[in-house]
């Protein structure tokens, strides 16, 4: 008899194992594209998740650290000649240091406020560094040379990519799961239901708010670096842009379900393929369609799901465990 | 010191169109208490409503204001209904997306119908200016300015004299008290809709001589009234209309010295004033407190 524990495991260890090898079987370059924006986005949601679903904190303005993580380690490659690696972690830490300042700024700020301020920030590290770029005479786009090496974060074929950024997805869901469930997590969520009541009971609620903003920051910041190389294009109104990047983390995880530590996956899962979809097929000539069904389903979702879609895989599994226990009664 | 002063005039004649966006989210974020992230929209729809009755019509942006008001009182009775009253029960953040999600959707709508292209109008008085002392104003933003006067003066004499403008005042208060004296909020509720798009329709309409329309201008609109509305207090219209002259002529200052930082400085000036004073310079002290119930 397997244990329900070990039934677990051998779900996702077959789950590990489709997703590996699956990607060398099919060759389908638009599947392959649409796998490596499926990885980043879920890995972007649940970031976002972190401090967005977890704690309550919806912010808004995370692009701010996306469009840091793209320009820091885009910027250190080609004028400094650092490996895009390095470059990824200087641009998280950079994040993180942005990711406390705003956050002890809006310590007291809640609910709306809070995300008013968290866009206004994101608008003006968009604008300096468009200031910055005009002074110091970088151009706006900037071209990634194309020099293949593991070392440079760049692959002759998606196939790094993606499995980069399935370790991306991975690192992030197991980190994830671990604040989840542990002391920390529940602090998190204490937080998110009654901040009052949290710091009557004794949490350091200053203290995990911040944390949980630097952690999702930093993640964030590194999908920046990983998208930058994956383009190698880094377009500064595009990477920095609130409703394409920070806003669609959100959605993501709402979507998906920002209860849930996977929730953000299945969000990425269901949006992400059909945003490519409508933008192949109706980009050039119905500009912006795609996301008018975007706002159409956002609008839908929270208006009559706010649950998200992962609560109907959690339902469907509660439901025959209890058929399951059911039938071996009579 | 003329100088100076031109650049304080500028400010305070764009300040009045700014002070009638934000007049009609600080009633629907003061009094009713809804966080309506499309406002912005409904400016730039006014903007292009006045566009294509210029274009097509050749009615007179100042004229298209009197069409304005009641077309876009129905659009925000219709806005009501299917969006905010549905999630008006709900947490917090269902509203805040619903509401987000129809700013994407009418952003989108209009970059799909009427394409990403700038468009703008030059009516007959575009480059004409008055000469005052040794000031000069153009002729467009005066009269946009004149408008908004007219406008806002109804509304507050509206506000503050009729029985329904008290209620309104209510709600922006305490909704639960008013609520227990009577005060429909239902009703009340549909009536602040229609005001406050009304009134984004409106000053999109008088925006359009001296600015350009595009799809995506909707959100610099939003992030500005929220600004002014924050800086003035929820929910009062005295400081709606001391944060539009403001942000007005902090923009004009600004905008002199670098354009690209326009947004940059009342985006700070936003940051700044949230912190430390929520309420806002003349919002009633608590208000914004009363505003996350």
């Amino acid at each position: 008899m397997i244990k329900n524990g070990q039934k677990k495991i051998l779900l996702y260890v077959f789950v590990l194992i489709v997703v590996t090898f699956m990607p060398l079987a099919i060759n389908n370059k638009m599947f392959q594209h649409t796998l490596v924006l499926v990885m980043l986005w879920a890995g972007l949601a649940m970031s976002w998740n972190l401090v967005g679903g977890m704690v309550g904190q919806v912010s808004l303005g995370h692009s701010a650290f996306f469009g840091i993580g793209a320009y820091v380690s885009t910027i250190c490659y080609i004028y400094f000649k650092v490996s895009p690696w390095l470059g990824m972690v200087l641009g998280g830490i950079i994040s993180v240091l942005f990711a406390i300042l705003i956050s002890y700024w809006t310590l007291r700020l809640k609910g709306i406020f809070f995300s008013m301020v968290t866009i206004a920030f994101a608008e003006t590290v968009l604008r300096v560094i468009l200031l910055v770029c005009e002074k110091a005479g970088v151009p706006y786009g900037i071209n990634i040379p194309y020099r293949p090496s593991v070392l440079n974060m760049t692959f002759d074929s998606q196939l790094g990519y993606i499995y980069v950024g399935l370790l991306y997805l991975l690192i992030i869901l197991f980190i994830s799961s671990k604040i989840k469930y542990s002391k920390m997590g529940y602090y998190f969520s204490a937080i998110k239901e009654s901040e009052d009541a949290a710091l009557a009971v004794g949490i350091r609620v200053r203290k995990y708010k911040v944390f949980a903003m630097a952690i999702s920051a930093f993640f964030t910041s590194l999908g920046g670096t990983f998208y930058a190389q994956y383009l190698l294009y880094v377009d500064t109104a595009s990477v920095f842009d609130i409703g394409n990047i920070g806003i669609q983390m959100a959605l993501l995880a709402i979507v998906g379900g920002s209860g849930f530590v996977f929730g953000p996956i299945i969000g990425a899962l269901l949006i992400v393929p059909l945003r490519e979809l409508v933008l192949t097929y109706f980009g050039g000539s119905f500009q912006g369609l795609h996301l008018v069904l975007y706002g159409f389903i956002l609008i839908l979702m929270v208006t009559y799901w706010e649950d998200g879609l992962a609560k109907l895989l959690v339902n469907v599994r509660y439901f025959s465990r209890r058929q399951i226990n059911e039938s071996f009664r009579s | 010191m003329d100088q100076f002063l031109q650049l304080a005039v500028s400010g305070i004649l764009t300040g009045g169109i700014y002070i009638l966006m934000a007049s009609g989210l600080t009633l629907i974020l003061g009094a009713a208490k809804i966080v309506n992230f499309a406002h912005g929209e409904f400016i730039m729809l006014g903007m292009y409503f006045a566009y294509w009755l210029f274009t097509q019509r050749g009615i007179s942006p100042y004229l298209s204001v009197i069409l304005a008001i009641p077309i876009f009182a129905v659009i925000g009775i219709v806005y009501n209904k299917l969006i905010i009253k549905p999630t008006l029960k709900k947490p917090h953040l269902s509203q805040v997306f619903a509401t987000l999600g129809s700013q994407i959707v009418i952003t989108n709508m209009a970059l799909f119908l009427w394409s990403g292209d700038f468009r703008s109008i030059t009516t007959p008085t575009s480059t004409k200016t008055f000469k005052l002392g040794s000031l000069f104003l153009s002729q467009t933003r005066l009269t946009g300015f004149l408008v908004a006067v007219l406008i806002m003066v109804i509304l507050m004499v509206f506000l503050q004299k009729t029985i329904t403008g008290k209620a309104i005042n209510a709600l922006a208060q305490d909704l639960r008290a008013a609520q227990l004296i009577g005060a429909d909020v239902d009703k009340l509720i549909y009536l602040i809709l229609a005001l406050g798009i009304s009134l984004a329709g409106v000053a999109g309409v008088l925006l359009l001589p001296q600015l350009y329309a595009y799809p995506s201008i909707g959100l610099q609109f939003v992030l500005m009234s929220f600004v002014i509305v924050v800086l003035g207090g929820l929910g009062s219209m005295p400081g709606a209309i001391l944060g539009g002259l403001l942000v007005g002529i902090a923009e004009s200052f600004v905008g002199f010295i670098n354009p690209s930082l326009k947004e940059v400085a009342y985006f700070l000036l936003f940051m700044l004033v949230i912190v430390i004073r929520p309420d806002g310079l003349l919002g009633v002290k608590g208000s914004h407190e009363e505003a996350l119930r």
